[in-house]
């Protein structure tokens, strides 16, 4: 305590800094010197040592590599695999390098100053040595190859030699680097020893001193952390005790006392402030509340106001509030949508002013009875809108009372209810009406028709259904869209309208097909024949007027059928029948035009019904034969035959096949009846091959297209002909254009399969149809006839004329065999021959004959004519 | 063909450089082609380079060599001296006139040359090269090289007895076996060209051959 009281804590501090750096001296003056002596060893070693070392084990290994090299020749000379001057030349390489070897050792003698006991005179002449026997070896193995083996022993043994001098020279040298090592080491251990004790003594009493240090420094915190604590606690009147007797401490004392001052006096001032702020606080609290209260209470009324004036503006129903006496005060946005009414042209008006004038004031009085009574009134009534349209709307009237239940408003609500007495008009209208048109449909028009029906017939007069059908109405789709299509009907239906009394009916069926029922026409079957043929040609007048459609003028005629009834009719299906049968007969007729339904009409209808089943009983019966039309050639010879089939009818007589072969083709028994010709003509064209005149003759069949087109024609032809066993040269087919257009491919197909058979094709009626000469070139035919109209017309019609000729040409040209059918007179014949026609057939050579009459002239024919070889 | 000429003049001087290691070795002289030749050689200008002949191969040299001390080297065989008579016989026999004979100081050149020629000179420059480090070894084969391109005196040709090595430093070729010769020319300029190599049995043959053919 003695120490501590004579110093202060600085001049202490500087005390043990001076004796650590004093220590540190000293250390770095023994470090310096000892890293120079460390210095000294390691020069030593790396100038003389480390070289030798180096130097000798590089002389061992080269050594040892010549040892090996050597011993490679000797083995080579051993093996005879080298030549003496080869062996020389590898020696000598191998002497050189022991001279160099020699060189190095010589050189290391300038280190024996340095080492003492070195030796390398014993190396140098172990070296020596070996470069002798090396020579000696070279010589002899030039001399003779097989002294090599007496060499190797010895040099290995002269290797050896030279090593071990070499080890001798190393054991030399680390001798010497121990004795070297263990000098400094001796050296080092003897200085060490008292820098280190010194070392010590310096670093115990720099810890002492800290010691020391420490603890007074520790107990004056522990005394003025003990002081500040009780002046944290707030404790204040008790004396400051100096933490030690040192000038800091008093200092600190000093301080301390200044600080319990200052502590005293802002205790003072905080005590004077809380009591401000807690007063102070508790006010605006209070004020605080009460604003709260009030905005809570105003918000909870605007939101509810907000709801209100929502409900009131947004809602689809036209709200009106009224004063008592009816003037308007208020009313909401969907008043205005519906009235057309602005808010600013109602408010301080009456109600009134939408008042449609459809009720009366009776109406009106009730209304205002319930209200007064009942507080409410509700019920539909038809209200005008500002642009003077009436609509219907739904209404209720409430009385808004105050809190005495005092009346004070009337509200009204009301929705526009037009739309929906609209939609309940538009649903009897699709089951009754066409959509399209507007007009009666199928299902009205039948009540209408009844209902007429039942008039008629209670009156006694006529009544008339017409039946209107546009013509190529199916080409205004097509071509211009439906769209288009459909205003065309909508405008035919106006127009049909138009052509009428508003009492009779206009009705659409479907499509383009419409009904006019026209009724009260006169009791006299022709004066109301009369009248109804002047309705329907009004109406055929008025519908072949232009239309304008999309801006485009457009023309469309129709056709009418006509039929009258007085009541003895079996309903709207029969009526409609009987008109459409009509209308079908109109466009036969060429459109455009209108027919009745009458009896004769029936009639017709009947006979083709009879024929359709005579024909039947006649395919099945086979009641045909064939007649022959022979062909002739430039001579008056018969070539050939064309098979003609003839229908002779128990009850019917003959029937012509221009009557019956459109029927049969359009109730398909057109195939039967071909197959039926093709086989009675094989059969014949068998017969004849006994013959050896009508052996010659060829028959030409006619095809019908249907029959053409089945996909088994060619097979059923090559049945027949494989059947008859007949040439199929001698069958010949008769197809017109039309038959093969419809599919060329597929036709030009079947016709060569036919070809490839041996069956000759012809193009009947050639000139007809389309025939385009590039289609003739394609279609592989045997034979073209020329149609009978040319024929007959050509001495008259120069084009007739022409058209032969150049068939005629064309023919030639392509090698097909031309025939002139319908040929009547000789002109036409001397012209046609004139024209280089050179087969002919018609009436002036031949009519059709039965079968025996044409083999008859045949056989007479042929006998004038010289055979052909 | 534009190599031609460079060929051509490859051909032409190869023989007169230096007959250095790669350039083939010489022909070997058959005994017609001795004799044909002796006729030449009877006019001198040649340098006859001899290995000496046989030794006997249980002696060899000590080393470094004593050439005082004959005991200490390989010397010749019985065979070997039969050999270099038979060599000197023949050259008298074929009239080939020999001026200058120069040996290795060896003792087996020495005898050959002595029982050969009778008379000869030493020189130190033909001191066998096979012991003599690289510069030593060097300086034996320039001096061989000027012994080989010296012209004899007219008339006369040149003999030089010494070792395998020292031809094959000067010249590249390895006379081959003992008693073997070379056949050089001097040209005169300070070149020499090889002419061929005369096998030892030649020289034994030719003194046979002419007895039988007279």
């Amino acid at each position: 305590m003695r120490f501590q009281s004579r110093f202060g804590v600085t001049a202490r501090v500087r005390l043990i800094i001076v004796l650590a750096v004093l220590g540190n001296l000293l250390l770095a003056c023994a470090g310096l010197y000892f890293f120079s002596l460390y210095e000294q060893f390691r020069q030593d070693f790396s100038q003389v040592e480390i070289p030798l070392v180096d130097s000798i084990s590089e002389v061992n290994r080269e050594l040892a590599s010549l040892q090996i090299d050597f011993t490679h020749l000797l083995e080579d000379g051993k093996a005879g695999q080298v030549d003496e001057a080869t062996v020389y030349r590898r020696g000598r390489t191998l002497v050189d390098r022991a001279d160099v070897l020699g060189g190095r050792l010589a050189g290391m003698r300038a280190m024996e100053a340095h080492i003492p006991n070195l030796d390398l005179r014993r190396f140098e002449a172990e070296l020596g040595g070996y470069r002798s026997l090396l020579v000696s070896g070279v010589e002899m193995m030039s001399v003779d190859l097989a002294s090599a083996e007496a060499y190797a022993a010895r040099a290995a043994k002269g290797a050896f030699a030279v090593n071990q001098a070499a080890a001798g020279v190393m054991e030399q040298v680390h001798r010497h680097m121990a004795d070297d090592s263990q000098a400094l080491t001796d050296r080092l251990q003897r200085l060490a020893r008292p820098v280190a004790f010194l070392l010590l003594l310096v670093v115990a009493v720099v810890l002492g001193l800290l010691q020391r240090l420490a603890g007074s420094i520790t107990q004056a915190f522990h005394s003025v952390r003990h002081t500040l604590g009780r002046l944290r606690a707030g404790e204040m009147d008790f004396d400051i005790v100096a933490p030690g007797t040192s000038r800091e401490a008093r200092e600190v004392a000093t301080c301390l006392e200044a600080f319990r001052q200052t502590l005293r006096e802002l205790a003072a001032m905080r005590a004077d402030l809380e009591t401000q702020v807690e007063d102070r606080t508790r006010r605006l609290f209070e004020a605080n509340r009460e604003l709260a209260d009030k905005l809570a209470r105003l918000t909870a009324t605007e939101r509810e106001l907000r709801l209100y004036k929502q409900v009131f503006e947004n809602t689809a129903e036209a709200i009106v509030i009224t004063e008592l006496d009816g003037t308007i005060v208020d009313v909401n946005d969907a008043y205005g949508v519906i009235t057309g009414y602005s808010r600013a042209d109602v408010v301080g008006k009456n109600p009134r002013i939408t008042n449609s004038g459809l009720h009366d004031a009776a109406f009106y009085g009730a209304m205002w009875r319930d209200i007064l009574e009942k507080g409410r009134w509700v019920g539909e009534i038809w209200d005008k809108r500002r642009n003077g349209q009436v609509f219907p709307k739904l209404l209720s009237i409430s009385t808004v009372f105050d809190g005495e239940h005092r009346p004070v408003n009337y509200v009204g609500v009301f929705t526009d209810i037009s739309e929906l007495k609209e939609a309940e008009k538009n649903l009897e209208q699709l089951a009754y009406f066409d959509r399209l048109t507007g007009l009666p449909n199928r299902r009205l028009l039948q009540d209408r028709i009844e209902h007429t029906i039942a008039l008629s017939k209670r009156s006694g007069h006529h009544g008339a259904l017409f039946f209107v059908d546009m013509d190529h109405f199916k080409r205004v789709n097509d071509t211009l869209g439906h769209h288009v299509g459909d205003q065309l009907l909508v405008d035919v239906a106006a127009r049909l309208k138009g052509c009428v009394r508003a009492s009779d009916t206009v009705g659409r069926l479907a499509g383009d097909e419409f009904v006019v029922l026209a009724y009260e026409l006169p009791e006299d079957s022709d004066q109301a024949a009369v009248q109804a043929r002047m309705i329907g040609a009004k109406i055929i007048r008025t519908l072949a007027a232009p239309y304008d459609l999309e801006g485009k003028e457009f023309h469309c005629s129709s056709s009418i059928g006509i039929i009258l009834f007085r009541g003895d009719e079996t309903g709207l299906e029969g009526l409609l029948a009987k008109a459409d049968t009509a209308m079908y007969e109109a466009k036969k007729a060429g459109r455009n035009t209108l027919r009745f339904f009458d009896p004769v009409m029936q009639r017709n209808l009947q006979a083709r019904v009879a024929l359709e089943n005579s024909l039947r009983a006649a395919v099945r019966e086979e009641r045909f034969c064939l007649h022959l039309q022979p062909q002739f050639d430039a001579r008056q010879g018969i070539v050939g035959v064309e098979a003609l089939i003839r229908w002779n009818d128990p009850e019917r007589g003959q029937v012509s096949p221009v009557e019956f072969i459109p029927l049969a083709e359009e109730i398909h028994l057109i195939q039967e009846i071909g197959r039926w010709v093709l086989d009675q003509a094989c059969r014949r064209l068998k017969a004849w091959e006994g013959n050896s005149r009508l052996a010659r003759l060829s028959m030409a069949v006619n095809i019908s297209g249907q029959h053409f087109a089945r996909k088994d024609f060619v097979d059923e032809v090559h049945d027949i002909v494989s059947r008859h066993g007949i040439r199929p040269s001698q069958l010949k087919l008769e197809l017109t254009e039309s038959v093969v257009m419809g599919s060329l491919d597929e036709s030009v197909a079947k016709m060569r399969q036919l070809q490839a058979m041996g069956i000759r094709l012809a193009m009947d009626d050639f000139g007809t149809g389309y025939s385009s000469l590039a289609y003739l070139r394609r279609l592989p035919f045997d034979q073209i006839k020329i149609d009978r109209s040319f024929v007959s017309h050509m001495l008259e019609n120069q084009n007739d004329r022409f058209i032969v000729r150049a068939v005629l040409t064309m023919a030639g040209i392509l090698g097909i065999e031309a025939v002139a059918e319908g040929v009547e007179t000789r002109e036409q014949q001397d012209i046609l021959v004139a024209m280089g026609c050179r087969l002919f057939q018609g009436y002036f050579f031949s009519r059709p004959l039965p079968i025996e009459a044409c083999e008859a002239l045949a056989l007479e024919r042929m006998d004038e004519e010289v055979p052909i070889v | 063909m534009k190599h031609l000429p460079i060929a051509l003049a490859l051909i032409l001087v190869a023989p007169l450089a230096n007959a250095g290691e790669g350039n083939p070795p010489p022909e070997i002289f058959s005994q017609e082609k001795l004799q044909a030749l002796a006729g030449q050689l009877a006019k001198g200008g040649y340098v006859f380079y001899f290995r000496h002949a046989a030794t006997r191969h249980d002696q060899e040299d000590h080393q470094p060599a004593a050439l005082a001390d004959c005991a200490s080297q390989r010397n010749l065989s019985e065979a070997g001296k039969d050999q270099a008579t038979a060599i000197g016989a023949a050259f008298r026999e074929l009239k080939i006139p020999v001026g200058r004979v120069i040996a290795s100081p060896y003792c087996r050149c020495v005898d050959t040359a002595r029982l050969a020629f009778s008379r000869f000179d030493v020189s130190d420059d033909l001191h066998f090269a096979i012991g003599l480090d690289k510069d030593q070894r060097q300086a034996k084969g320039e001096a061989l090289r000027h012994l080989l391109a010296q012209a004899p005196a007219p008339g006369t040709n040149t003999v030089l007895v010494a070792h395998t090595a020292n031809l094959e430093e000067a010249t590249g070729i390895w006379p081959k076996p003992e008693g073997a010769a070379v056949l050089f020319r001097p040209d005169g300029q300070g070149g020499f060209r090889a002419i061929g190599r005369i096998p030892p049995e030649l020289w034994a043959d030719a003194l046979a051959k002419p007895a039988k053919k007279r």
